[in-house]
């Protein structure tokens, strides 16, 4: 039987940072797309966010997202407002060292020719400290709908400064069949 | 190398049906994860649940909490026997072509010693929630059955695809 999950390509950020990992010539032969990222960004506070291109164009994504953070008087909290952190949260400069954040995107049906793309993040930032944005949890249910509808094939996620050494991201594609 | 993570069967819908069910399903496995795409013949607009049973099991034997957020409200719940496990789907006076996705996880579906634990995560534009539920019966997962709660029906499109995972 053929690979049902299968590793696409993976990055591993060397010392010198990375302002963006990219992940470009995806093969539109699986049925679904699973990023897994752990990450950190040069971004100086505790808590950063990334911004998801598809297909080189952060436009037409809109969503939902539900968060929580440990802000005083933290509450669970509904935002529709996606852009600039489509990817996403992930652990600053600022946030306890040796801290990577945890961050899973999953794109259903990504080659489809004919429909607007499903995707979910669920991602984490824990810091086993306080203060303002000391931790942030969240789960993104997204859409992106470019209008003249294509398939995913390249996929770049950017953080507000860079990700620092350490930081990975793997693409994997599900088949099927 | 053998293969850990394999679709079991695939269901995509190219006429509308009432419902999308997976039945005899193999217990060679450790774990099942289902991926649900759903879009309900409702003529509204926006989101709506769907019924998930286990086993065929339309007793009260289901209980679940989750969180959500909604574009008008954000909030938990917790039902305690409850008649069906809920996912979601998006209803026909959406936007052409869009689904609902949903994402199930049930761990040591086979085991006979313990009730089912599912994990899932629930997602249409404007809905975004993550889910537990807990089915009361220490029998083994042979079937899952995914209907519309208005007896309505799925439309053409609908994918649902449920694979096993194998720990060794």
């Amino acid at each position: 039987m053929a690979n049902t999950f299968v590793k696409i390509a993976s990055t591993t950020v060397g010392s010198g940072g990375s302002s963006a990992i990219t992940f470009s010539s995806i093969p539109n032969t699986y049925t679904d797309l699973v990023i897994k990222i752990s990450g950190r960004t040069s971004t100086s506070g505790n808590t950063d966010t990334i911004t998801l291109s598809l297909n080189g164009s952060s436009s037409n994504i809109s969503g939902q997202l539900l968060f929580y953070n440990s802000n005083a008087g933290g509450a669970l909290n509904a935002s529709t407002s996606v852009s600039g952190q489509e990817g996403g949260f992930i652990n600053g400069a600022t946030s306890t060292s040796s801290t990577f954040s945890n961050v899973e995107i999953y794109f259903t049906n990504y080659a489809s020719t004919s429909n607007p793309k499903r995707f979910s993040v669920d991602s984490t930032q824990e810091n086993n400290a306080t203060g303002t944005n000391a931790m942030y949890m969240g789960f993104f249910a997204e859409l992106w709908n470019p209008g003249s509808q294509v398939a995913i094939s390249s996929i770049t996620l950017t953080p507000s400064a860079s990700f620092v050494q350490y930081s990975t991201a793997t693409l994997y594609g599900i088949s099927n069949s | 190398m053998p293969a850990t993570y394999e679709p079991i069967a695939t269901t995509t819908l190219t006429s509308p049906a009432a419902s999308i069910s997976f039945s005899s399903i193999p217990q060679t496995y450790t774990d099942l994860f289902m991926v649900a795409n759903l879009r309900s013949s409702d003529p509204r607009s926006g989101g709506q649940s769907v019924n998930l049973r286990l086993n065929g099991d339309s007793g009260t034997n289901y209980s679940k909490t989750g969180v959500y957020g909604s574009s008008t409200s954000v909030g938990s719940f917790r039902q305690t026997n409850a008649g069906v496990i809920e996912l979601s789907c998006t209803m026909n006076g959406t936007a052409a072509g869009v689904f609902a996705q949903n994402r199930v996880n049930i761990m040591n579906y086979s085991n006979a010693n313990v009730f089912k634990t599912v994990l899932y995560r629930v997602d249409t534009e404007i809905y975004a929630s993550g889910e537990i539920a807990l089915y009361r019966s220490t029998s083994a997962i042979t079937s899952i059955t995914l209907t519309e709660p208005s007896s309505l029906n799925w439309v053409t499109g609908c994918s649902v695809t449920l694979y096993g995972i194998k720990a060794a």
